[in-house]
């Protein structure tokens, strides 16, 4: 009788020891990566910043590092103003950011398709023109010029231009032109879009989105060529 | 008794010729822009119809705003329609700010009637009105989610008038009737005012001015029948500069 | 003995120069004179100022005192509540905006009892009947930091308080029924920790003001202090710290609420809303004894029975509809990271089963973080926050609801199943102004 009754008992303690064990096994810690901590960007931006369908949100992958540092401040700060960034971004600090920038600025992930575009082909050339010629007339320099022959953005502060919609782009310049867009000073963004018109505006987005994108799209290495303005936000 | 017959004969005519005289033709030539001969005079006096006057009238070719502006125009909107709208609205938050009051130059929305935004929004997707922004942006939205936006900034506070009670400078008090340009609390008054016509207290400066110069260059045509490029065509550029202050909040002069 | 011509304006001047003297210089009197009035000479100012600032951290007074691009303590802040909005005031030593012209015997005074220097009462946003509790050491203190700070020339805003809120007389009335004047007593039952706990939990750290219900007259009862409340404007709930059933610190380790409250993460969950702003700007920087002489003092809020009662059960209220979708949103969306059994990847990814905040009977923070998301505070004890995405704008309100009911009902969770029209008037709620 009692050794029945031992034997069950260790039975018993056994079985608890081992669904106990399993359960503190199972009872894992999140995966220790910055990949891990930033899905908090996933539903917008993408889960590794390849964008979404929704066109009010860019595409964060293979940006340059210094380019999506500054963005982070820039909403942090208040420079830039869209509740659900500032808010998540309130408490976060610089070195935070710089590594949060580093990840998304490593990713290396396929664009999606260029925009259909529904302007005119008038449109378009003249976009065409604005962004590989500027406009010498109004003092708008070629787009090309600081952000590259073929809009790849050079490091570390300069994004590419190509794989964004066009209603992201013209909101933005346009945001920089009526000043509720702001970066370090000198900002020169704000400089050059306060001399478009609307019309110029509408043209130059268009045309950016409708470039034909590669994967191999990067960055330029920092000094690969020499910027018209100083800006802020490229040393 | 002969004598006094006599003269009142004459006063009368002399009163006739007196007072005709001064009503069609001294009076109607004293107008500004006025007529070029006395018949003329005469005519516009009696209201026959005159021929145009020269050249600078603009011939309206826009299209004119698909927007028929009627009591029921909007449905009426349910709380739920303001959460919505508030969802929407992020969108909206870098150019018009977080609680739809500028930073900058782009319009407040906040506490804006919610037929003027709605209309403003329909014009932007049919492209009677043309923005850079804010064409694409109306493109992609649904009149159920133009109606919910407009619900949700209506029911917002409006930006706080920090204008002293100032006198308002002539042209917003009493218009310029003989420019045919009515004040402009005839419509946009603050106690009542005619369907769509916005809201103006508070808006930036460089706005109201920069919407003021566009409806008299006639480069904005999304005003109902024309009335606003009508009125703004008459005003001059101190006078714009003027109202555009007034109704921004400032005292001070251009 | 002087001529007479030259005599007779020396009394003058003296005068003149007495004045002068007694009314301070042009700028702010240095921290080195306002030591001199209630320090005693033992007491190196250094070590005063540097007490002072850690105890204006433990009131968390820059939160309110400074812009969101503002300088720091300059006030300006705008306080939006039901009665209109309300601007704070510059407390830096500017002599004509600040404090610069006050001396120790004043700043206790205001906070003591409520009163600025002149006289003039002061509105409860500036929650004087918590900070009335301080003590005349720890104010002093307080006020010598302050006093060694930059001056900053900015004017203060006038509040826009609607009528008859505009009228201070009416807070003779508030204050009577709300206002109970008196420094900490420390209770001789307890030993030295808990009441040190009680003083800054009930004193500087004014955690009732946000964690009690708020009536319309934006007073609040004693007895329902600590027992949670919604906080008027900002839409964020501010759980019980004395139920079970709420934040209900009954059941959690004193190390969990440790972690909580410096690090703002724990294994049960982490800090979002107008406590990640607590957490970042002051209680970070508390030290680990005071911060467990508070959660020792928490665990001991007494527990409103009533409430305790068994709750109905909230499962069998769901449609079988309503479930299926939320499970079905749950799987695609939340299980990676707060998994299939919602027990989480505790600290990263906090567990969702039994955790307080999602059972709670106020469904308002659950709602708010499925539709804004949130990052915790970065500390000294989490340097490398894991964030959670906003989903307001790629769900609809009947997902959102299915989704907070599936979680509030799931893995053993007692909680009330949400409606749509709980969720919708949250998408309005101000996230960041």
């Amino acid at each position: 009788m009692n050794g029945s009754i031992r034997a069950k008992a260790i039975v018993l303690l056994a079985t608890a020891l081992i669904v106990s064990a399993d359960a503190r096994a199972q009872l894992a810690s999140a995966p220790d990566t910055i990949g891990a901590r930033v899905q908090g960007c996933a539903t917008c931006h993408g889960r590794a910043g390849e964008g979404s369908r929704d066109e009010n949100f860019p595409r964060i992958a293979g940006k340059p590092a210094g380019y999506l540092f500054n963005q982070l401040q820039n909403f942090r700060e208040g420079r830039r103003s869209y509740p659900p960034m500032n808010y998540l971004l309130a408490y976060l600090h610089d070195d935070y950011f710089q590594e949060m920038a580093n990840f998304f600025a490593a990713q290396r992930l396929p664009f999606a398709k260029p925009e259909h575009n529904v302007t005119t082909a008038a449109a378009t050339t003249a976009g065409e023109q604005l962004v590989h010629r500027g406009d010498g007339t109004s003092g708008i320099p070629p787009c090309v010029a600081c952000h590259g022959p073929r809009l790849t953005g050079i490091q570390p502060g300069i994004p590419g231009l190509v794989g964004l919609h066009s209603r992201y782009i013209s909101a933005q310049l346009e945001a920089w032109r009526a000043g509720t867009r702001h970066a370090k000073s000198p900002d020169c963004m704000q400089e050059i879009a306060a001399r478009l018109t609307e019309a110029q505006i509408t043209q130059i987005s268009a045309y950016l989105a409708a470039q034909p994108v590669s994967d191999a799209v990067l960055p330029a290495p920092q000094g690969t060529w020499k910027t018209p303005l100083s800006c802020g936000s490229q040393p | 008794m002969k004598q006094l017959g006599w003269w009142g004969v004459i006063v009368t005519f002399v009163l006739v010729f007196a007072g005709g005289f001064v009503s069609y033709f001294w009076l109607p030539s004293a107008q500004l822009n006025g007529p070029r001969s006395a018949f003329e005079a005469f005519c516009i006096a009696l209201g026959v119809p005159q021929a145009a006057p020269p050249s600078t009238i603009v011939v309206d070719v826009a299209p004119p705003s698909d927007v028929i502006l009627t009591h029921n125009l909007l449905q009426p909107s349910t709380p739920q329609d303001i959460g919505h709208g508030a969802t929407l609205a992020i969108r909206c938050t870098p150019c018009h700010g977080p609680t739809g009051i500028s930073f900058a130059d782009s319009p407040n929305l906040a506490g804006q009637y919610a037929a003027t935004i709605y209309k403003q929004l329909r014009d932007f997707k049919s492209g009677v009105r043309s923005n850079a922004i804010m064409n694409p942006v109306a493109q992609a939205l649904s009149d159920t989610q133009m109606q919910q936006i407009a619900a949700y900034y209506a029911s917002r506070v409006r930006p706080v008038e920090s204008r002293v009670a100032a006198d308002p400078p002539a042209i917003v008090k009493w218009g310029a009737p003989m420019r045919n340009i009515a004040p402009c609390g005839s419509c946009h008054g603050s106690e009542d005012h005619s369907a769509a016509s916005p809201w103006l207290s508070g808006e930036p400066a460089a706005y109201l001015r920069a919407q003021l110069y566009a409806f008299a260059s006639g480069a904005r045509t999304n005003d109902i029948n024309g009335q606003m490029r009508a009125m703004v065509r008459g005003m001059t550029p101190t006078e714009i500069d003027w109202a555009a202050l007034y109704f921004a909040g400032s005292t001070g002069a251009p | 003995m002087m001529k007479p011509a030259v005599a007779k304006p020396m009394p003058l001047l003296a005068l003149a120069i007495a004045l002068w003297c007694a009314t301070g210089s042009t700028g702010t009197r240095s921290a080195a004179v306002q030591a001199q009035t209630f320090l005693g000479a033992d007491q190196p100012l250094a070590q005063v100022i540097k007490r002072g600032e850690y105890l204006a951290y433990a009131g968390d007074c820059i939160a309110c005192h400074t812009q969101h691009d503002g300088q720091a303590f300059a006030g300006g802040l705008p306080m939006v509540t039901p009665f209109g909005t309300l601007y704070s005031p510059n407390i830096t030593p500017d002599s004509q905006w600040g404090i610069g012209n006050w001396s120790a015997d004043d700043f206790y005074n205001m906070l003591h009892t409520g009163r600025s220097r002149n006289g003039t009462l002061l509105y409860p946003a500036m929650p004087f009947p918590a900070y009335t509790r301080v003590t005349r050491a720890d104010s002093d203190a307080i006020f010598a930091y302050l006093s060694s700070l930059k001056p900053v020339h900015v004017p203060n805003h006038e509040n826009e308080l609607r009528f008859p809120y505009n009228n201070r007389s009416l807070l003779y009335g508030w204050r009577a029924l709300y206002f109970k004047e008196g420094e900490f007593k420390p209770d001789p039952t307890r030993n030295a920790q808990w009441n040190r706990g009680a003083y800054l939990v009930a004193g500087l750290g004014h955690c009732a003001t946000c964690h009690t219900a708020i009536n319309a007259l934006g007073g609040s009862s004693d007895a329902k202090a600590f027992a949670g409340g919604l906080i008027p404007m900002q839409d964020w709930y501010a759980p019980s710290l004395t139920l079970n059933r709420e934040a209900g610190l009954g059941d959690w380790p004193i190390e969990d609420i440790v972690g909580l409250l410096k690090a703002g993460t724990s294994p049960r969950g982490a800090v979002y809303g107008p406590m990640a702003e607590v957490v970042h700007n002051s209680l970070q920087y508390l030290t680990d004894p005071d911060v467990r002489a508070m959660a020792v003092y928490l665990k001991t809020l007494p527990e409103h029975q009533a409430a305790n009662a068994a709750a109905p059960d909230g499962a069998t209220q769901v449609s079988a509809s309503v479930l299926a979708k939320g499970s079905a949103i749950y799987q695609a969306q939340c299980s990676d990271c707060h998994g299939t059994d919602g027990r989480g990847k505790p600290p990263g990814y906090p567990p969702l089963a039994q955790n307080h905040s999602i059972e709670m009977q106020s469904a308002v923070n659950a709602i708010r973080m499925v539709l804004n998301g949130g990052y915790p505070p970065e500390t000294a004890g989490n340097t490398r926050p894991y964030g959670m995405p906003p989903f307001a704008q790629i769900m609809t309100d009947e997902e959102i609801a299915a989704v907070v009911t599936y979680i509030r009902i799931s893995w053993g969770n007692r909680g009330q199943p949400v409606t749509v029209g709980e969720v919708n008037p949250l998408r309005q709620a101000p996230l960041f102004d």
